[in-house]
């Protein structure tokens, strides 16, 4: 298959779970499209490399939370602008409830939000969300439980009800 | 609980983008025009030095390999104070590292810096200042009078880190300003985040003057600052999860770079 037909399968295909794992893990659905179209801008530079990988979607994806994590780096202004004017408004919705879940993450440590969004949201295994974040298991394990446990706290859910990773 | 959070999650697929995606062919642009501003960088900055007359050797704007790297002199633990308040210098792309340099990470990848404002790349210690409840923009003078700036990100997978380099009038008081940033802010915190500690661990080891800060955040991640000056240009390399060795290894061949 030519380069530009791979590239552009790749992109259809994986574009909209690539934005919702960004739109999660930043809270900012303006901000999730620019990392997410420049993470692929940055894989068709490459793609003769990238394509080859086993899962190029997570090299996609993990370039992406790092262009987010980097201007999170580099946000002081953002964040004298949130002091002014208060969070980014999310995205208009079909349901309340994916909104509340977007605001809660916000509200919990960026490395228990990653975690949990790869795992619940992605739907990657620990030992793969360990490999992804450079953490051990055990690390992505207590960072689920934590997370689980904060954000049971702001959407009101069960903490009894058993879980699991 | 997990499966509650699970049926949360479900909801949240297929949430609309504020605009629509854009087709790929802009996507497969976007790309081109990344590979095409890296090497208009480079191009502009073997002509403006040429204007200025400086005669650094630099490679041509299309010969897509390194330009050589001479030969270190032999290193001077004392500064030399003919270059330190030299005139203005620019910074052009040669003096950055280049993926060859990266002797313990085999094919890392150059990438521009996400970010830049109008005037380069932030100077490189201002994150850390932003969250210092003790930072005060006028005890560090030598920032604002900073000429010029550069820098890259280097990947290698999930591998990531970063370096600066950048020029000032009087660069051993930058070395002063970075060295009282660091002991005035010796920890400090991004919101939500580790708390994240920053301890020199070596100095004057390389180039004309160096320093090694470990930067630990929280337990998970231990990184590693790399300063080194020469003359007017100072560089600094963000070297994430070490090891120290090898953080410590890249101040010889920043120097080669700067020289």
């Amino acid at each position: 298959m030519p380069e530009t037909d791979s590239f552009d399968a790749f992109y259809a295909e994986s574009r909209q779970r690539l934005f919702d794992c960004l739109y999660a893990v930043t809270g900012n659905a303006a901000e999730a499209q620019d990392a997410v179209q420049e993470a692929f801008a940055r894989a068709w530079q490459r793609w003769s490399t990238v394509r080859e990988y086993g899962d190029p979607e997570a090299w996609v994806r993990t370039v992406a939370r790092r262009i987010a994590i980097s201007r999170w780096r580099r946000a002081r202004t953002a964040v004298l602008a949130h002091r002014r004017h208060g969070p980014p408004p999310a995205i208009p919705g079909p349901n309340a409830d994916a909104v509340a879940l977007v605001a809660a993450l916000a509200r919990i440590p960026t490395p228990q939000r990653v975690a949990i969004v790869l795992h619940h949201l992605v739907g990657l295994p620990v030992a793969e969300v360990a490999q992804e974040t450079g953490v051990p298991t055990g690390t992505v394990k207590a960072r689920l439980a934590r997370g689980r446990r904060a954000l049971a706290d702001l959407l009101s859910l069960d903490p009894t009800e058993d879980s699991h990773v | 609980m997990s499966e509650q959070l699970t049926v949360l999650f479900e909801q949240l697929r297929g949430s609309q983008p504020p605009t629509p995606f854009a087709p790929p062919d802009q996507v497969r642009r976007r790309g081109r025009q990344r590979n095409h501003r890296q090497a208009l960088a480079a191009g502009s900055a073997v002509l403006a030095v040429a204007g200025l007359g400086t005669g650094w050797a630099v490679g041509a704007a299309s010969d897509p390999t390194p330009p050589p790297v001479s030969p270190a002199p032999p290193q001077s633990l004392t500064p030399a104070p003919s270059l330190t308040h030299a005139p203005p210098t620019t910074v052009n792309s040669s003096r950055l590292l280049k993926p060859e340099d990266f002797a313990a990470i085999d094919g890392v990848e150059p990438a521009d810096l996400d970010d830049q404002g109008p005037n380069g790349p932030e100077w490189p210690w201002m994150t850390a200042m932003t969250y210092c409840p003790d930072y005060r923009a006028a005890d560090y003078p030598t920032i604002t009078k900073r000429h010029d700036a550069r820098g890259l990100s280097y990947s290698k997978d999930t591998w990531i880190s970063w370096e600066i380099v950048e020029s000032y009038p009087d660069a051993v008081a930058n070395m002063a300003d970075v060295r009282r940033a660091i002991a005035t802010c010796p920890t400090y915190q991004f919101p939500d985040g580790p708390e994240i500690q920053q301890t020199v661990v070596a100095e004057q080891f390389a180039g004309e003057d160096s320093l090694l800060v470990r930067v630990k955040r929280g337990s998970a991640r231990t990184d590693y600052m790399v300063v080194v000056r020469v003359g007017a240009l100072v560089a600094t390399l963000a070297y994430m999860d070490g090891p120290e060795p090898d953080a410590r290894a890249m101040a010889d061949a920043m120097a080669a770079r700067l020289r």
